[in-house]
């Protein structure tokens, strides 16, 4: 992740954080206080309206209690009830009509629907509304429960569906009638319009757009909803919920007389705010409900202002959190690609700031750390440009040198080969004079023929040499692991068979190997020993070693003898061809030898030295 | 097969004349028969050139072979010669001033039966061929 995109993260973040803690705070605390706000309305309205149906069945109540009392009634009851419908007696004419003359005005003024009395046995006897008298006078009530507890005292029946004409809904008002002596001689039953009282429970006044109020009753294990619904307008007396569902709640626990409020769902299984109240008289349950959308509706809406005002805040802070960001990391972007640049190689990219914070700082140190590296490696490429153009001017004179080296050897070799013809053909003749005719020569001139064979024989020898030392230069060279001190073992005894009267002790070291060319290495330790051989033969007893010490941190072999030795101011020279240090007299040579030997070593790449001293022998020592 | 004779190929005269005094010195009286260049040799051999007609059926005992020679070198005569039946198994013996490693092994390679280098002190000189007479001349029994 880049420093870009955590810098914005941590940013928005704590822009975030606080915005959605408080936020849900507040939108929680407005919530819970405008729940509380609508319980309280509702229960303000459930209770005005439960007051209100209370009042309006006291003053029903007030009515039939007058009528009770009514004396024109005690009398004239149980004359109606003698002669139900038979209106020929003067006495039944004339109760009916002192009936009629008081009870049709009190049905009339009270808005009642009927106003009818019973005899003893529940028949009706009297009705006021005279719509109702053919079907009804002289016939039991339809229901026998309002007839018997209207005998116990003042009784409020279940809402029906109406029979009357202009009339929906209504409910039969029961109670006794009784004589002066106070015996039960009746009832008086008034048919009650629900009309006005729908109204009123209907009246949605302080509920909303979605609020209502409505009333229920149980019914088995449920409740029957009594008036028409908001949402359902001819439930009334149909619609049901029963117990055990979650719909109509508060309808639910209205009927099992209960009060309360809530959140709920209600017959429609919408969640709503509701309040609820028993009214046990009527057996109602009487319900006060908004739906939670509409009451919430404010809290909602600043929900959503939330929500914006959020988003806004946020968009806003990314956006600053963005180019803060950007302001941070540019430089060090920058910086990054000139890293990438110079790592790439680009030496001459430069990130350039006129930032004078810490970045800007780390930015011009990077700028002339750039060109310092710029300035040191252009040098350095001078510089190796330079090692490869002497190099490479090197490698010519080497060829050069090699080149004049193998024409030299060439040369050499021939001309050694060439010169050695004449020289047969001089020692030759020489002889076959000193032999056919030695008779014609005097003593001077037979000298004279000696010297020059003997020096013919002589260069014979030195060319020989040459061509031996051309020789190792330019046979070609094998490397392998070989056997040092068996090698040396075989020309010591060989050096013994030519030589059988010296008396010479070999210390050879053994086990000593070596990785080199096989050939080459024993012409090398053929010269060593013979040389040790040679140069200790004045010696009464002579001790020659060969084996391995150490000589500057390496391993270096070393032949030496007890010979003659010599002056270490000549050590060097001796490796020249043809340097000596003793007459030819005196050991015989060609002074070869040890320039061989160091042809050899060269060759293995490693070095050869030699340490003596007169009279005291000497140690040669190389290394491979 | 009554004379015993060799044939020396040599160019150079002086090499030819210290050879057959060195033949001399050392006993060995055959008849010496000179060629003076590898073409000659195998004229000689096979009968053709200056030797047309010559009995080949005398043929030498030994053949003293020098290397360096004009017209035809040492080693291609003995490549011919090892090439036909005729003087396949003849001995020959290089006598050479060379000492190259490479003239040596490649002689052996042609098939020659000895090689002898030619030492620059005649005393050596005549000791070698004396020895060489012995063995080639006297020791060795012919194919």
């Amino acid at each position: 992740m880049s420093l870009k995109t955590k810098l914005t993260i941590l940013f928005v973040a704590f822009t975030l954080i606080p915005l959605v803690i408080f936020g849900s705070f507040f939108y929680l605390q407005a919530r819970s206080i405008l729940q509380a706000v609508r319980i309280a309305q509702l229960n303000n309205i459930a209770d005005l309206k439960k007051d209100k149906i209370e009042t309006f069945f006291d003053e029903r109540r007030a009515e039939i209690r007058s009528v009770q009392n009514f004396l024109n009634v005690k009398r004239n009851l149980p004359l109606v009830s003698l002669l139900p419908g038979d209106e020929t007696s003067a006495a039944y004419a004339t109760a009916l009509r002192e009936l009629d003359g008081q009870l049709k005005p009190f049905q009339t003024d009270n808005g009642f629907l009927d106003v009818m009395l019973t005899d003893r046995q529940g028949r009706v006897v009297y009705i006021t509304n005279d719509l109702h008298k053919t079907a009804d006078i002289g016939k039991p009530l339809p229901d026998r429960h309002v007839y018997e507890e209207g005998a116990r005292g003042i009784y409020f029946s279940d809402i029906m569906v109406s029979r009357s004409p202009g009339t929906t809904y209504e409910m039969f008002a029961a109670a006794p009638i009784k004589d002066l002596k106070g015996n039960f001689i009746g009832e008086v039953i008034i048919e009650i319009d629900m009309g006005p009282i729908y109204l009123f429970i209907q009246d949605a006044t302080g509920l909303g757009d979605t609020g209502e109020a409505l009333i229920a009753r149980q019914e088995g294990n449920g409740a029957l909803f009594l008036s028409p619904l908001r949402y359902e307008l001819g439930a009334a007396l149909k619609k049901r919920v029963t117990f055990n569902q979650s719909a109509g709640f508060p309808a639910q626990r209205a009927v099992q007389g209960e009060n309360g409020s809530g959140i709920t769902l209600d017959y429609q299984g919408k969640e709503v705010l509701a309040a609820w109240r028993y009214i046990p008289f009527l057996r109602w349950g009487l319900v006060t409900k908004i739906d939670a959308e509409e009451a919430f509706a404010p809290i909602t809406r600043l929900r959503w202002i939330f929500l914006i005002v959020g988003l806004v805040v946020l968009s806003m802070g990314a956006f600053v959190s963005l180019m803060i960001a950007g302001t941070v990391t540019r430089p060090i972007q920058s910086l990054q690609k000139g890293t990438e640049a110079i790592a790439a190689g680009d030496l001459r990219h430069r990130v350039g700031t006129g930032a004078n914070d810490e970045v800007g700082r780390l930015a011009r140190a990077f700028d002339s750390m750039a060109e310092a590296l710029e300035r040191d490696i252009a040098g350095r490429k001078k510089a190796e440009g330079e090692v490869q153009a002497l190099n490479e001017e090197l490698k010519h004179h080497v060829r050069q040198l090699e080149e004049t080296n193998k024409e030299l050897e060439a040369f050499s070799y021939s001309v050694s080969h060439d010169l050695r013809s004449p020289l047969r053909s001089i020692v030759g003749f020489s002889h076959a004079l000193l032999e056919d005719y030695a008779g014609k020569l005097d003593a001077e001139g037979r000298d004279y023929l000696n010297r020059v064979v003997a020096a013919t024989q002589r260069m014979g020898q030195l060319i020989d040499d040459l061509l031996k030392l051309s020789r190792v230069s330019r046979l070609e060279m094998s490397r392998e692991r070989i056997d040092l001190s068996a090698i040396a073992q075989t020309i010591a005894e060989n050096l013994k068979r030519g030589h059988p009267e010296r008396a010479v002790d070999f210390i050879i070291a053994q086990g000593l190997g070596a990785y080199g060319d096989e050939r080459l290495l024993t012409v090398v330790l053929e010269n060593l020993l013979a040389n040790a051989w040679k140069f200790s033969e004045k010696n009464p007893e002579t001790v020659i070693e060969f084996g391995l010490t150490k000589a500057g941190g390496e391993p270096a072999y070393f032949v030496k003898d007890n010979g003659a030795g010599f002056d270490m101011a000549f050590a060097d020279k001796l490796f020249n061809p043809f340097q000596r240090l003793h007459h030819a007299a005196e050991y015989p040579g060609t002074g070869i030898g040890l320039a061989t030997v160091k042809r050899v070593i060269n060759r293995h790449g490693g070095r050869v030295w030699i340490e003596g001293e007169a009279g005291r022998g000497t140690t040669v020592y190389f290394t491979l | 097969m009554k004379t015993k004779v060799i044939l020396l190929v040599e160019d150079n005269p002086d090499d030819v004349k210290l050879t057959l005094r060195a033949l001399k010195k050392s006993n060995i009286l055959n008849e010496v028969v000179v060629a003076h260049d590898g073409v000659e040799a195998l004229d000689y051999l096979f009968g053709t050139g200056a030797y047309a007609g010559r009995d080949t059926r005398v043929v030498p005992q030994l053949v003293l072979l020098d290397l360096k020679m004009p017209k035809m070198d040492g080693l291609e005569v003995l490549h011919r010669l090892r090439a036909d039946e005729r003087t396949k198994l003849m001995p020959v013996v290089v006598l050479t001033t060379s000492s190259e490693d490479k003239d040596r092994v490649e002689s052996y390679a042609q098939g020659a039966s000895s090689y002898i280098r030619k030492p620059v002190d005649f005393e050596q000189f005549v000791r070698a061929v004396q020895q060489l007479g012995l063995y080639w001349l006297v020791l060795n029994e012919a194919p």
